[in-house]
This record gives structure tokens, C-alpha cells and sequence, in this order.
């Protein structure tokens, strides 16, 4: 068992590396769900999720576990891959081409059989918040603490409270009424 | 989490929480991209081609013309059979020659592992086998330095000498395994379902875990041993692979032929599957990204580390009538993704190289072994070779849906 800092803190954490497959399979959900979050649609979350275990396979020679968790690991891979497909595509125009892509009632059947109604609604709410906000939202509700977030996003874990907080608000404004207020839908 | 006093934002984060924890890739897809990452991930960067607007209407019919040009210029070239060998060559007029068709109707004597045959072709229409590489994006690059594996479009010609085949060739059917299917085949290994939460289809075992997943659209149902602690070691990884197979009951009951490669995780032992063809070598089965396929076993620092295989199956087998070798070079040419928009972007590329090979194939209640041409040829793109892989059924198209 080693140690490593996370801020001023030192937690531990196993000096062994899992095999990739259990780090793989333990995390594809998480992963998926995050970048399903911040790009709006299920076909760019697949590509990127797709992308992430690339690099992260490519990479995982050089991961040193007793340095950082696996958690923080993945997500730093997962942020910068969503980041980059922002910058490649253009956030409004990706949306556009999304929206035109996906409208409700032509998803493939099989991706609609996996997400409830409501998850998707929600995603996709998460998706147009502002860009830090999304990320926070994203990165908190991946299971990661404000302090991993605030690592992640170059703030404080204060910073990282605020935006996530801010990114609440900003989330009940964008949903309808109906879908703010109401219980949750039946799966 | 959120602000205190705020019962609505408290709401909405237990509402953004369910559905963070019950946001899901679509069914299949874990399964996909870890065979992905199997045959080894660099393809984190985009391609050209893969970004490329949509066709204009003109652009597309002048593309389709192309291909249907390049289809009839290019088949004048095509050989099949194997003339140093004096297999008759036929069907001058057309400028394509004919492989020899051997053993016609002798399609009832391939009986892998003394199968039961059936009457010929009655297991009704088929599926059609299709690689599975996500059209426009490319393969996954293998750490041997072998060339990439591409499934994007391209503008294609055969120049492929096309295996001996016989008029008829098997197909294998299985059922999908049940759930006690999968409770057996992991008792038998020592494994249960004792002190393990969540996915129904992991199994522990006090030396393994078992994971067991049922059949996808390209991949039978597989096994999946890891976290192995203990079992035989020893330098030579085949040998090391065959004692733990041994030891677990894990040796294959199916012909295969072995060979190994270097990868990241270790050494990996390849023991592909070989169905028989009557009059001809036996045909190895490929994945749904054509690569070989089978039961691997990855060997690292001397010990087993994962075995990787499909489930034992029930097979029954009928005859099919095959696909003629003209019209399958002929099928290569065209077969999907075809040209893309026609663009300078798209590479050209001489699929100079052609087997038969079996493919699995789910098909709900069923799965199938299904006989193909695996055309294959390489090209340059920015300093990287890579492989363009084509797959065609080798059963007449009266056979498919």
C-alpha cells in the first residue's frame, strides 16, 4: 500500500496495478455516463468513450498508481478527450448536427432501450450548461470529491463547490417545468 | 450536496445522481470496445475520411459510377484458383477465372468433431456475416508493428487468387446458452456465484474470476478467465498455456492451430479455431474485425494471466450452396462502405489477397458459424501501412436475408 497527495491530504492507495481489464470493465459506466454528459448525445459519447480507453490502454504502462487513483487517472483522460471533441466540432454546431442526428423519436431502438427518458432529458440539460459548469456537474456526479475535481479542473476544491452549486441553478433553468418539478418517470 | 434549504435543488441532485448512475452504453458495446482494445489501441486519433460532409446527391452518383467503372475495368484482372497448381481455368469470355470446385456434393462429409449433419440448408435463411470496425474509422494498430487494421471507405480492385471451394460448404449452428448453461460451464471450472454482487454473469472461483458473456451480434458466447492467482509457469509461454488449459479443462475440443504474439499485457497464445472443408485446407475463424480468432490465452512474467474463449456449444451443422468465385470479387468490389464521397481522401487499394474463412454470427435464439471470403490488401496513409479488410459470404446470396 502506498500514498499519494491529493491536495494537502495524503490518501492511500494500492501500489499494485489492477489488470487493465478490471480497471476497464469497473469504469466503462462511469466514463460513459461523464462524456454522455458533457457531449449531449450517445453516438459522440461512444466514439469518445471509445477514445478514452485508447489512450488510457496506450498509456496504462506509464500509470503509476501509487501517484494517482485510478479514478483521477480516467477522468483526466475522459475530461481532455470531451475537451477536445468540443474544440474539434464547435460546441453549437455540434449540438445542431446532434439534434439533427438524434431527434426523440428516431434514436436507435437500442440506445433508447438502455436510457430511460428522463436520464437522457437530463444529459442532455447537463450538456448546454455553461462549460465549466458542465464539467463540474459531470466530474461530481462521476463520484469524484471537490477536491478531485478541483485537481482536475486547476481550481480549489471551494472553486470547485461553487461551480458545481452554480451549475445546479443554471440546470433547474434549463429544464421545462414539468420535468423540474415532477416526480421521476417509472423505468 | 446542494445549498441548504434549497429542497428543489436537493431533488434535482438526487434526480442528476440516478441518472448518472443509470446512464449506460447501449448493449454490446463493453464487449466491442474491449475486443477492440484487444487487438491493440493507438487509434485514439481521427482519419481523414472519417469527417468528411455529407454526399452531395451528384457527388454520390458520380462516386457510384466510379465504383461500378473501377468494378468492371478491374475484373478482367481478376485470378482466382490456383494455376500452378492446373486448377481449370474457366470462363474466359468474362475474363475471370474459375477455381477449381472440387468435391462437389461432397459437402456432407465435413463433420468437424463428428457433428450431426443435417439435411442441406435447413436451418432456413441465414444471416449475413459483416465485419463489424466502425465504417469510417480505422482498426486498432497491433504492438507488433503488423499493419493496421482499416474499415473505412476506399476505392477497391481484386487481384486475389481465390481459394479452391466446393460447391457446397457447412454452416454450424448453436443455440444461445442459458443461464444454467453458464452456472454449469463455471461450476465445472470450480467457480460460483457465492459472495459475488451485481452482474449476473461473473463468477469467482478461489484462484479466478469468471466472467461469462453471452452472444452479440458478431461474437459467440465467450468466457473470460482473469484475476488468476497460482497455475503453471514456466518460460515457454505455449507450453505454459497448454498445462493451465489442461488443468481447467479448458483445452480446446475443436481443431485449432496455435501461434503466439508479443502484446502489452504479455505473450498471447492464439488458438484458433479450424473448420474442415471438404477437399481443402481448413478454414480458420476470424472476429468481426477479421482477425483471427479463437481461444487466447495471454501469458506474462512466466504464468497465465487471462484465457479468453468462446463457451462450449452445442453445433449442429447443414449444408449450404456456395458462392461462386466471380461473383463473390465481384461482391468484394462493392461491399460497404464502397468509395465514401469519392474524394482524394479515399485510399485505392488492391485487395490482393483472399480465404475462406467462418465467422460467428448471433441471430437470436441461435448463433452460426458462417463460411466468408476474407479479401485483404495494404496501402500507406501518412507514413502508416495499413490493411484494408473486405469480408463477403462464401454461400450463394440465395442463402442470406
Amino acid at each position: 500500500m502506498g500514498f499519494v497527495y491529493v491536495g494537502l491530504r495524503l490518501r492511500p492507495v494500492p501500489a499494485e496495478k489492477p489488470a487493465f481489464e478490471d480497471l476497464y470493465r469497473g469504469y466503462i459506466d462511469r466514463i460513459y455516463a461523464y462524456v454522455r454528459s458533457q457531449l449531449g448525445n450517445a453516438a459522440d459519447a461512444e466514439d469518445v468513450t471509445a477514445q478514452v480507453f485508447m489512450k488510457a490502454y496506450q498509456a496504462y504502462g506509464r500509470y503509476e498508481p501509487r501517484h494517482q487513483t485510478p479514478s483521477a487517472w480516467l477522468f483526466k483522460i475522459a475530461r481532455n478527450a470531451a475537451l477536445d471533441q468540443h474544440r474539434q466540432a464547435g460546441r453549437q454546431e455540434r449540438l445542431r448536427q446532434a439534434a439533427a442526428r438524434e431527434p426523440a423519436s428516431e434514436v436507435a431502438p437500442d440506445i433508447l432501450a438502455e436510457e430511460r427518458l428522463i436520464y437522457r432529458e437530463l444529459m442532455e440539460a447537463v450538456s448546454r450548461l455553461p462549460d465549466r459548469q458542465r464539467e463540474a456537474i459531470g466530474l461530481r456526479q462521476s463520484g469524484l470529491s471537490f477536491l478531485e475535481v478541483g485537481g482536475l479542473m486547476s481550481c480549489s476544491e471551494d472553486a470547485a463547490k461553487m461551480l458545481y452549486h452554480r451549475g445546479l441553478r443554471s440546470l433547474r433553468g434549463l429544464l421545462p417545468p414539468e420535468a423540474s418539478q415532477s416526480p421521476e418517470a417509472p423505468a | 450536496m446542494s445549498e441548504p434549504n434549497d429542497p428543489e435543488l436537493d431533488e434535482l441532485e438526487g434526480r442528476l445522481s440516478r441518472a448518472f448512475a443509470g446512464t449506460r452504453p447501449r448493449r454490446g458495446f463493453e464487449d466491442e470496445l474491449w475486443a477492440r482494445l484487444e487487438r491493440r489501441g493507438s487509434a485514439g486519433r481521427r482519419w481523414p475520411w472519417r469527417r468528411l460532409a455529407p454526399w452531395p446527391a451528384a457527388g454520390a452518383l458520380a462516386a457510384v459510377l466510379v465504383i461500378g467503372l473501377v468494378a468492371v475495368l478491374a475484373l478482367p484482372q481478376l485470378t482466382a484458383g490456383h494455376p500452378a497448381s492446373g486448377s481449370p481455368k474457366t470462363q474466359s469470355g468474362s475474363g475471370v477465372s474459375q477455381p477449381a470446385r472440387g468435391q462437389a456434393g461432397t459437402a456432407g462429409a465435413a463433420r468437424p468433431n463428428q457433428l450431426p449433419e443435417a439435411a442441406a440448408g435447413s436451418f432456413g435463411q441465414l444471416p449475413s456475416p459483416a465485419l463489424a470496425g466502425d465504417p469510417g474509422s480505422p482498426g486498432t494498430a497491433t504492438s507488433t508493428g503488423a499493419p493496421v487494421p482499416y474499415f473505412g471507405p476506399a476505392r477497391l480492385t481484386v487481384t486475389a487468387q481465390l481459394p479452391a471451394t466446393p460447391d457446397t460448404l457447412s454452416v454450424y449452428r448453436y443455440p444461445q446458452p442459458t443461464a444454467a448453461d453458464m452456472d454449469a460451464f463455471a461450476a465445472r471450472l470450480g467457480a460460483s456465484r457465492a459472495g459475488v454482487a451485481g452482474t449476473p454473469t461473473v463468477y469467482r472461483s478461489a484462484d479466478f474470476r469468471l466472467d461469462l458473456a453471452p452472444a452479440s451480434a458478431f461474437v459467440e458466447p465467450r468466457f473470460t478467465v482473469s484475476g488468476i492467482a497460482g497455475g503453471a509457469t514456466g518460460s515457454d509461454a505455449q507450453a505454459v498455456a497448454d498445462q493451465f488449459l489442461s488443468a481447467h479443462g479448458l483445452t480446446p475440443s475443436w481443431p485449432a492451430g496455435a501461434h503466439s504474439a508479443d502484446g502489452p499485457e504479455g505473450r498471447t497464445v492464439l488458438y484458433q479455431r479450424q473448420f474442415p472443408i471438404a477437399g481443402a485446407s481448413p478454414a480458420g475463424e476470424v472476429d468481426q474485425f477479421g482477425a483471427a480468432a479463437g481461444l487466447e490465452v495471454v501469458v506474462a512474467a512466466g504464468a497465465v494471466t487471462r484465457v479468453r474463449g468462446p463457451l462450449p456449444l452445442s453445433l449442429e451443422s447443414s449444408a449450404y450452396r456456395s458462392r461462386g468465385s466471380q461473383q463473390a470479387a465481384r461482391d468484394a468490389v462493392t461491399a460497404p462502405p464502397g468509395a465514401g464521397n469519392g474524394g482524394s481522401g479515399v485510399p485505392q487499394v488492391v485487395l490482393n489477397r483472399a480465404v475462406l474463412a467462418y465467422m460467428a454470427v448471433g441471430d437470436g435464439d441461435h448463433g452460426y458459424y458462417l463460411p466468408v471470403y476474407l479479401f485483404s490488401g495494404t496501402f500507406s496513409s501518412g507514413g502508416v501501412t495499413m490493411e484494408k479488410r473486405v469480408v463477403v459470404p462464401a454461400l450463394d446470396a440465395s442463402q442470406h436475408r
